[in-house]
């Protein structure tokens, strides 16, 4: 079997001051797998995805335990930072925390840039990441006039500008309209490398993920194959989740 | 603000913006005994408002909370050195501190944000500062619909109105939870930059461009 795309080894995480928020998580990633994260609120998600970008450094200290991130065999610490990043694309929740920049052509340049490109081949970057989005021609748009559907793909557009193997998505489908969600999932089906999708649609994690992992109270409970995982009823209801309606509608 | 999606500088922002500048160098360098010519600075500016087709109410609504703010500091400052320069440094903050607010807010009222950074890029401002400058007024914006978010939440569970102190003390905490927020959201807005790759250097399009044709 091939190097997976992504490996946790008993990651464990507390805030400072607070409960633990992740517990001995393990669980790996194959290249080009497309998997699920779901559970509750405050169940550890979003933290757990912050971990696999490396932005919550103090995972590789000697405190919490060491090598408990690794991508494609790189172990993430600081020295390594800058590789993984360049490997793993993050997009966040809100989109007015990704989208900084005054135009949309900046904001898909930032990534390219920090990783020393020429400007024609940041120019090349943002013109393709912008057509695979659907958001050819919207260069000079300010971010700030954009809906909230647009927002998230130019996010997108971003992090695929960087051309990273692994994409890492924070509530994707959050405050979007059913044609932006749908515009969405389509966009994510092409694209070839390994996903790891936090969110609460779950009806969206039955047409893109084979693989769900129900983490609750900073542990992962399950870990298996979507029609199988999200079917049981009693597993679900368990962790404050419930079947989703494509699949009750089937049963 | 003009025109704030187009790309390009129009030809006389740098005009534009080295006139308000100049306006505001004139006025604190001129010693106030020279009022006639503070004066004059007042019409011309006044003059540039109404070539500009500025609304009067547009003046009014911003004048009304700047003056008492400007007042305040034209009479305190004084105050605090026992007044012994009496009206004349009093005179002096009022005139300078108006001319300079007229001509910041003619700026922006013939001037777009867009056109204002790449302007400055091109005079050679440091890029830091029009990082600082960019992230500001992207943010602003956010942050006002914070705002506006906590206030339509605030009015939804008022039913009654409240005495006026009460109305301040609600209005702090708006304003101490808004800057809380605002705290929050930098951090998260950092994040995001570090997962593309930031390490603590701003790189432009521009910039590249020119650093490769020098």
């Amino acid at each position: 079997m091939s190097e997976p795309a992504v490996r946790v080894n008993e990651l464990s995480f507390q805030y400072a001051g607070g409960p633990p928020t992740l517990r001995k998580i393990s669980f790996e990633l194959q290249p080009g797998e497309r998997v699920g994260l779901v559970g509750p609120s405050g169940a550890g998600k979003s933290t757990l995805l912050m971990h696999l970008n490396g932005l919550l450094p103090r995972t590789h200290s000697a405190k919490n335990g060491c090598a408990a991130v690794s991508i494609h065999g790189q172990i993430i610490s600081r020295e390594t930072l800058p590789a993984v990043r360049q490997q793993v694309g993050f997009l966040f929740q809100d989109p007015d925390d990704q989208l900084f920049c005054p135009t949309v052509r900046e904001d898909v340049a930032f990534g390219p840039l920090n990783l020393g490109l020429s400007s024609d081949m940041v120019h090349d970057r943002v013109r393709v990441s912008l057509e695979q989005v659907g958001l050819a021609g919207f260069e000079h748009r300010s971010t700030m006039r954009l809906s909230d559907g647009e927002r998230k793909r130019v996010g997108l557009a971003g992090v695929l500008a960087c051309h990273p193997s692994v994409l890492v998505l924070d509530e994707p489908t959050s405050n979007l309209d059913p044609r932006a969600r749908r515009s969405l999932l389509a966009h994510l089906a092409a694209f070839p490398g390994t996903q790891l999708i936090a969110t609460h649609d779950l009806d969206f994690v039955v047409l893109h993920c084979s693989r769900v992992l129900v983490l609750d109270g900073g542990e992962i409970h399950a870990d298996g194959p979507t029609g199988r995982i999200l079917r049981d009823a009693a597993l679900m209801e368990q962790h404050g989740l419930e079947v989703p309606l494509r699949l009750a509608a089937q049963q | 603000m003009s025109d704030p999606e187009s790309p390009q500088p129009r030809t006389f922002a740098g005009w534009r913006i080295g006139f308000c500048l100049a306006m505001i160098v004139v006025a604190l360098v001129v010693p106030i005994r020279f009022w006639p010519l503070h004066g004059v600075l007042l019409a011309t500016l006044w003059a540039a408002h109404a070539l500009a087709e500025t609304p009067l109410s547009y003046l009014a609504r911003r004048l009304v909370v700047f003056l008492p703010f400007l007042a305040l500091l034209a009479i305190s400052l004084p105050l605090s050195q026992g007044f012994r320069t009496g009206g004349e440094l009093a005179a002096a903050i009022a005139f300078r501190g108006l001319i300079s607010f007229l001509a910041a807010l003619w700026l922006t009222r013939v001037v777009s944000f867009d056109e204002l950074i790449l302007t400055l890029r091109k005079i050679h401002v440091p890029e830091l500062l029009l990082s600082v400058m960019l992230l500001s007024y992207r943010y602003l914006f956010v942050l006002w619909e914070e705002l506006e978010r906590m206030q339509t939440a605030r009015a939804a569970r008022t039913v009654q109105p409240r005495p006026l102190f009460a109305r301040w003390r609600l209005a702090v905490q708006l304003i101490g939870m808004l800057l809380v927020r605002a705290l929050t959201r930098a951090e998260r807005v950092h994040d995001s930059m570090c997962a593309r790759g930031w390490d603590g250097r701003h790189r432009t399009l521009d910039q590249d461009r020119s650093q490769r044709s020098a």
